[in-house]
């Protein structure tokens, strides 16, 4: 039994997996888990509700881990994002259902879930977003002349 | 965006330090993560705070190391611990301002008067009672009428640290300035014990975050700590667990069971009986905690730790009194001698901590949310 290693943490301190490999089992928590997406997608389906599993919080063996990554595949969408530190998102081989990493700048997962939406949340631009966007490009234009700005970087 | 421009939002600060809404969305989302909370709790938070006016926060410092300033100042960039610092109004800590003298004092009163009934009062490092308070002074005060005068007009206060919060090393014995943590001063506020020595800067950050998105305090356990944060003992939640359940346990620091990575009972980690996430949140960024770096867990964000004997000595070794007491040395001795019924008197020792899970679940002590009481005792 694995007390709560987590997707990230290895199961002993060199990052090998259990000593003599007499500790690890594989439990049934992937499958409990994917029946859990599989009712979320539904309710998504039928009332658009959002819905999301965080994968931190679940204890899970590394073996466990592999397991759900390679269960959900890879779909045909994916995005690499910069925001202080990588993030990733891909939809899965299951549509709606999107796979959301975030990394610390040093590329430690700090957090990762399982997004259940027609786009992921971290994704989506907001008024607010296009307000500023408009408010920037406005002043960048503002008194612009093109053509002396491609004889200056000439 | 606020529409009073005169009053600077969350989202206004960012704005000018360059941090994107998505950028903030994320720190969010970590923080609702190391909270327990869904990823979506994350971005319900990003919008509440970002709308908001920044939240007045004053930091006093009384006997402590500056070790739980620099744990949430040195943390790096920009991390939700960074942000921490756009998201709040630091209106007044003697460390980190650049005024001095009679201009942070005027800053202090200025901003207690501005947001009366509504600053947070953030406090580290124990309170010295004895000389009458000549052990601590700033400005001509004592520490004892700073902070009383402080808490007056604030709307909660949160302890953070050991020594702030159960005393820590000033109130270890002998004792010479007649140290005591600062709740045992505080009648009629809200009360947040954040422990550690230090406490994690995850802890630090998301407390105040969850506060100012929920404008409560957070659940509480019997000491005033966040359960979202010290429900759990870093026994039950280490990865060395399975070796402790298998009986494999490390005998010396260097032996194969240390180098194999197996349980530290033995070797005096204090795990089974100390509430913290540090086996979940880890330091550093993450990079491991100090099981996971081969060092026994001293038990830091427990009452009267430095106390409690020997860093070295298992769990299960008999005490003889507080250090400094009858006979101190003693302790030492009989670890030696105990340490080999450790694995047995440490099942024990988990099903204790696991049976005071269980009846503080069904029966919430009095007096939780009112402040003022003593936190110093465990149950």
């Amino acid at each position: 039994m694995i007390a709560d290693p987590g997707p990230a943490s290895p199961g002993t301190i060199d990052g090998t997996g259990p000593v003599d490999g007499e500790i690890e089992t594989i439990g049934s928590g992937v499958a409990a888990l994917l029946f859990e997406l599989v009712a979320m997608l539904e309710r998504f389906a039928e009332s658009g509700e959002r819905g999301t599993i965080d994968l931190r919080s679940l204890p899970m063996a590394p073996s466990e881990y592999a397991l759900l990554r390679e269960t959900l595949g890879q779909g045909e969408v994916s995005a690499e994002l910069d925001l202080g530190g990588p993030s990733s998102v891909h939809e899965t081989g299951f549509h709606a259902a999107w796979w959301v990493r975030h990394c610390t700048p040093d590329g430690e997962v700090a957090a990762e879930y399982i997004e259940v939406a027609a786009v992921p949340e971290i994704l989506l631009a907001d008024g607010a977003d296009a307000r500023r966007g408009a408010e920037r490009l406005r002043a960048r234009i503002a008194g612009w002349n093109p053509s002396a700005d491609a004889e200056v970087t000439k | 965006m606020s529409t009073d421009k005169s009053v600077q939002t969350v989202n206004d600060m960012l704005d000018q330090h360059g941090i994107s809404r998505r950028t903030f969305l994320k720190s969010c989302m970590l923080a609702a993560s190391a909270m327990a909370l869904s990823p979506m709790a994350g971005s319900a938070m990003a919008k509440e705070l970002g709308g908001r006016r920044r939240p007045s926060v004053i930091y006093l410092s009384f006997q402590e190391c500056t070790g739980c300033l620099e744990s949430l100042t040195r943390s790096f960039n920009p991390t939700l611990e960074h942000l921490i610092f756009d998201v709040i109004s630091l209106d007044y800590n003697d460390t980190l301002m650049a005024a001095a003298g009679e201009a942070a004092e005027s800053a202090k009163e200025k901003a207690m008067r501005d947001n009366y009934g509504q600053y947070v009062l953030v406090v580290d490092g124990a309170v010295p009672l004895a000389y009458g308070g000549a052990c601590h002074t700033a400005a001509g005060k004592s520490a004892v009428q700073i902070l009383q005068h402080a808490v007056k007009g604030a709307r909660a206060v949160v302890c953070v640290g050991t020594c702030a919060t159960f005393g820590g090393l000033p109130i270890a014995q002998p004792n010479p300035t007649g140290a005591v943590p600062v709740p045992s001063l505080i009648k009629g506020k809200p009360v947040i014990n954040l422990s550690g020595c230090p406490p994690i800067p995850v802890v630090m950050a998301g407390t105040l975050m969850h506060f100012f998105t929920f404008d409560r305090v957070p659940e509480l356990d019997h000491l005033k700590r966040p359960k979202m944060f010290y429900g759990n003992t870093i026994h039950d939640r280490c990865y060395r667990r399975p070796f402790y359940d298998a009986g494999k346990f490390a005998e010396s620091f260097d032996d194969a069971g240390a180098r194999n990575g197996w349980c530290l009972y033995k070797l005096g980690c204090k795990g089974p009986t100390t509430y913290n996430a540090c086996a979940t949140l880890k330091w550093n960024q993450g990079v491991s905690f100090p099981i996971e770096s081969g060092h026994p867990c001293l038990g830091c964000s427990q009452p009267g730790f430095w106390d409690g004997g020997s860093f070295y000595a298992a769990l299960s070794t008999p005490k003889w009194g507080r250090a400094g007491e009858g006979s101190p040395s003693k302790a030492g001795e009989v670890a030696g001698a105990s340490a080999g019924i450790g694995a047995g008197v440490g099942v024990a020792a988990a099903g204790l901590s696991r049976y005071r899970k269980y009846r503080r679940a069904h029966k919430a002590p009095a007096g939780m949310d009112a402040g003022g009481d003593d936190n110093t005792k465990e149950e």
